[in-house]
């Protein structure tokens, strides 16, 4: 009982997030893609809520960490439990009416072998037991985020300044279900899998139909599921960030130029950063990206909008720091670690993340998302995730040349399941259009 | 077409990936640990011996985990909610001053020679567990 509490839980994110997603401004997306946002503003509302009790001192309950949810209610937007409406244009002759219900087979067969993978405990992350199941079970006994526990010299390894989203998100499951339940937390890894596919297959519609949208949202479950079990990723919190990382990637791509777009966009940013530090550095070059290659028309527009969708990161960044700095809790982003530049290991380092992560489970991966990148010219849309995939490269070779002590063991341990971002943008940039329609 | 021979690839892979970890069954695992990659199974056998502790001391009593491997306090603080886990240094003799006088001591792959506790229960083949008191 207590997992399928659990589980209920995590599933009812999106119904969490839909008085966020049912607001005006995002009128225009389809309603899978208002789903796929429901799922990601669901779990970043929750977090938000949580941090902002603890900071106020007040115990979490259920019905407290709801109150953002029903006060958006109050917010106009669609009418409350109204089915979401498709405003895009009416399928073009071929077009089904409805997603083919053999791709949709096909998707559901995807989720259920990366369910099986993950409920049989096949690709159970190592930092799942040693700290993210651990700190949402003790957030959720203090009914806080648990500060004095984080700041136990004894438990530093465990990261005291780490994101929280995931072990609230622990929590809250927790919370509804009255304990941790170890099991069922390994299925979010297909859960957020389901609403990252979910939510990419809402705004490619429009752009590419049904047919091509089901196939690509195909292609992100199979490729995150095949990594994310042979990385072992599991109740670990990249199948969080693959959901904000989509979502922000989905919507600048195929709806960057609607208000629409870049308000869902700013949601992915934010909840990337909430959830693990490399997040932060995907919103950085996002925004970076964006501001050179994204928007269209003048520069004040360009650099206009790109602080509009650098504002909820930045936001989110500066309200978890700012807790993390009052209560003591500053450790990875001190970064104080980082010893200085070696440039003489970048030999070392390439060689290790080609042998680990390109010669490694995820050739076929990179295999079949190069091969969909040099099938046809990329288009200026695609500009935008190719940058961001190069300057996550970019990133990663800086980071393990500045780590301390022999790069390897930790590429070992790390380079594989880092490079799933750079995939995951090259293939949206695989997807993207010269004239996207608006989602 | 392209994209769904992509798909059908990296599904017979996933597939491939998924028979090879482990027993195809529909009967849950032994532990989260079960069928994972081998550095994540040799937890596995700690993961057990907490299971064999957390019924033999009472909720709110304070353990110490005495273990070689410093890693193991952390897993014992997930898999023990009940219990206020403490780490333990060393890996025989007597519990180190700095460790305090916690009410139980388990020991994995590792001994406890302290006067202050007597042996409560032995876990075949390698664990113990000692509670305070004469």
């Amino acid at each position: 009982m207590t997992g399928l509490l659990f589980g209920a839980a995590l599933a009812s994110l999106p119904l969490v997030g839909y008085p966020f997603a049912r607001l005006r401004v995002f009128g225009t997306l389809t309603p899978a893609a208002r789903w796929g946002l429901a799922s990601a503003a669901g779990s970043l509302a929750l977090c938000a809520a949580m941090l902002l009790a603890t900071v106020l001192h007040l115990r979490w309950s259920v019905g407290l960490l709801l109150i953002p949810s029903a006060a958006a209610l109050l917010l106009p937007g669609d009418a409350i439990l109204r089915r979401f409406r498709d405003p895009s244009p009416s399928p073009s002759p071929g077009e089904p009416p409805r997603a083919p219900a053999p791709a949709v087979a096909g998707l559901a067969t995807i989720l259920a072998v990366v369910a099986y993978a993950a409920g049989t405990a096949r690709a159970t992350a190592a930092d799942f037991v040693l700290f993210w199941g651990t700190k949402g079970q003790r957030f959720a006994r203090a009914r806080a985020i648990d500060a004095a526990f984080l700041r136990d010299p004894l438990h530093a390894l465990i990261h005291p300044d780490y994101p929280p989203l995931v072990p609230c998100l622990y929590a809250w499951g927790s919370l509804i279900a009255g304990r941790f339940a170890w099991r069922t937390a390994l299925l979010s890894f297909p859960l957020f899998v389901a609403f990252a596919a979910v939510t990419l297959y809402g705004f490619a519609r429009p752009a590419l139909g049904r047919r091509a949208a089901l196939a690509n949202a195909c292609l992100l479950a199979v490729l995150l599921g095949l990594l994310g079990v042979t990385n072992m990723v599991a109740g670990d919190a990249e199948p969080e960030l693959f959901l904000f990382e989509v979502l922000a990637l989905a919507a600048l791509v195929f709806a960057g130029q609607s208000p629409a777009g870049l308000a869902a966009a700013g949601v992915g940013l934010a909840g990337a950063v909430l959830t693990k530090i490399e997040g932060t550095v995907f919103a950085v070059l996002v925004v970076g990206a964006w501001a050179a290659f994204g928007a269209s028309g003048s520069k004040g527009r360009r650099v206009r909008t790109a602080v509009a969708l650098g504002l909820p990161p930045a936001a989110a960044l500066a309200a978890w720091l700012l807790f993390a700095r009052q209560n003591g809790l500053l450790d990875v982003f001190r970064l104080g670690a980082r010893t200085r530049l070696t440039p003489g290991e970048l030999p070392v380092v390439l060689r290790e993340l080609v042998r680990y992560d390109l010669f490694g489970p995820g050739l076929a991966a990179w295999a079949v998302v190069a091969a969909l990148l040099i099938a046809r010219r990329p288009p200026r849309a695609a500009l935008l995730p190719l940058a961001v995939a190069s300057g996550f490269f970019a990133f990663m070779i800086y980071m393990y040349l500045t780590g301390t002590g022999d790069p390897t063991l930790w590429i070992q341990w790390s380079g594989a399941r880092l490079s799933m971002t750079p995939l995951v943008c090259g293939l949206i940039a695989s997807m993207a259009q010269d004239e996207t329609k608006s989602a | 077409m392209a994209r769904w021979i992509g798909v059908l690839v990296l599904f017979v892979l996933l597939c491939a990936e998924v028979a090879a970890r482990g027993p195809l069954t529909l009967r849950p695992p032994a532990t989260i640990l079960s069928n994972a990659a081998k550095v994540q199974r040799e937890t596995e056998p700690f993961v057990l011996f907490l299971r064999w502790v957390a019924p033999r001391v009472p909720a709110g009593g304070t353990l110490a985990i005495r273990t070689p491997n410093a890693l193991h306090y952390f897993v014992a603080l997930g898999q023990l909610p009940d219990q206020v886990v403490v780490p333990a240094a060393g890996e025989r003799g007597p519990l180190a001053a700095d460790d305090g006088e916690p009410d139980w001591v388990a020991c994995y792959f590792a001994n406890l020679d302290d006067p202050r506790y007597h042996r409560v229960a032995t876990y075949e083949p390698n664990g113990s567990l000692y509670r305070r008191g004469p």
